[in-house]
């Protein structure tokens, strides 16, 4: 597990930006509480609080951290992290109480917008020709999924109580995503095997556990979104080690 | 027209003996999983009779550096001469360039904190002076051309075992191994 603090950056910051697009399309569309969307604001901006401190643990030099943002031009990484930075500066304000009416509107789209920019430019630091199996939309597509999957679990935790929320159509959605993530993790690993390194347990372990078994959770009228949150963000976490862990790149004269 | 200065590799006079590895290693007295130069073997599949070929191999100066690329920090230049220099003083550490170079040329230093890699001993070639591998190899197997000089002799811009130099244009040369007879005997 080499890059256990930037699995940990990645499923963090993906979780943020999922609660806080859930947190502002609720807002928008109503019925969420006031209490409920304090919660979760709070829980965006402390997911992506902690993933910039995950981030810094990757660094040799963490000191310098701020000097990630100097090569915006050619670098995604210096994308991403412009981007995250205003991002995370972003979910703080949405945290106020003070913030309300068209200036929360504002913050939340503005916020969500830059969220799934952020994304990108993490699935873009990847795409590399010297890793075939990455230099595919599949980083991309994974990482958007992760988001997308946690963000309104979590969010259906928090506002389970709150008598407006449409647990159906909710239901229906992740139902769909958990589909669409079986369907791209297994095109990813059949497609890309010749340049992954795939332990065929672990990764029926992450379809079981993480895609397959939340359907059990969300069956009936009252779904369980607190066990399918955590059996999902569980195949997430060991879907991103494999991430990390089972890529090949090419090699020099066979090593 | 500038300089663009390369490394010309040749596997026909290379010993693999590591002197180029253990002189750089020596002057620059890097942390120990550092190496800044390596000397490969050929696979044997790829050659046509049973004989070890060794590559020494540094960075490849190479002309689309992917590196310099995906650098956050802009720690990697390109000089003029074709030369692409790492600044210590810019390095986080980050790795991403260790993740983006197709020939696995920078190395992390552990006791620094940061990457660093073979810049073609760009300060003793400032001064007039060769760079240290070229200087201690005692086959004269690796020497400094500038590719744009019409006199050089003929030479392979790939091998086989490494990666497609499409990726990033690799300026190192090769003059390839070349065999001589081999008796066997199948009884």
């Amino acid at each position: 597990m080499s890059e256990f603090p930037l699995v940990l950056f990645t499923f963090f910051s993906q979780l943020s930006v999922g609660t806080f697009l859930a947190l502002y399309l609720s807002e928008r569309r109503g019925g969420i509480s006031p209490a409920s969307a304090r919660l979760a604001s709070h829980a965006a901006f402390g997911a992506v609080a902690i993933s910039m401190v995950c981030s810094t643990m990757h660094l040799g030099d963490p000191a310098g951290a701020w000097r990630a943002m100097l090569n915006p031009w050619t670098s995604w990484l210096s994308r991403e992290i412009l981007v995250f930075g205003v991002f995370a500066g972003l979910s703080f304000l949405y945290c106020m109480p003070m913030v309300r009416g068209t200036l929360r509107q504002l913050v939340g789209l503005l916020g969500s917008f830059l969220g799934i920019v952020g994304i990108v430019c993490s699935g873009l630091i990847y795409t590399l020709p010297s890793h075939p199996a990455w230099d595919t939309p599949f980083p991309v597509l994974f990482f958007l999924l992760t988001a997308w999957l946690l963000g309104p679990m979590l969010l259906l935790c928090i506002t389970r109580r709150d008598e407006a929320t449409d647990s159906g159509q909710c239901t229906g959605c992740v139902k769909i995503l958990l589909a669409a993530q079986l369907v791209i993790t297994c095109a990813y690993l059949l497609t890309q095997q010749a340049w992954l390194d795939t332990n065929s347990t672990l990764a029926a372990v992450r379809i079981l556990v993480g895609i397959l078994m939340p359907f059990v959770f969300l069956r009936g009228t009252s779904p369980s979104w607190g066990g399918a949150f955590l059996l999902c963000a569980c195949g997430e976490l060991l879907g991103r080690v494999m991430f990390y862990d089972n890529v090949i790149p090419y090699t020099m004269f066979g090593m | 027209m500038a300089k663009k200065m390369a490394f010309l590799v040749n596997c026909d006079r290379c010993i693999a003996c590591n002197a180029c590895e253990v002189s750089c290693k020596n002057y620059y007295q890097q942390e120990a999983s550092v190496h800044w130069r390596k000397v490969y073997y050929m696979q044997e599949k790829e050659l046509a009779l049973p004989i070890r070929v060794g590559v020494s191999l540094a960075c490849n100066h190479c002309e689309d550096p992917a590196c310099m690329k995906a650098c956050p920090t802009g720690a990697y230049r390109k000089r003029e001469d074709g030369i692409v220099v790492h600044d210590n003083d810019r390095c986080i550490g980050c790795k991403l360039c260790m993740m983006a170079c197709p020939y696995k040329v920078p190395c992390f230093d552990k006791d620094l904190g940061k990457v660093t890699k073979c810049d073609m001993c760009a300060a003793r070639q400032d001064n007039g002076e060769q760079p240290v591998c070229v200087q201690s190899c005692p086959m004269d197997a690796i020497s400094i051309i500038d590719l744009n000089d019409g006199r050089n002799p003929a030479m392979e811009d790939e091998i086989p075992g490494m990666p497609p130099r499409s990726i990033t244009r690799p300026t190192t040369r090769f003059i390839r191994e070349t065999a001589g007879t081999q008796i066997r005997r199948d009884d």
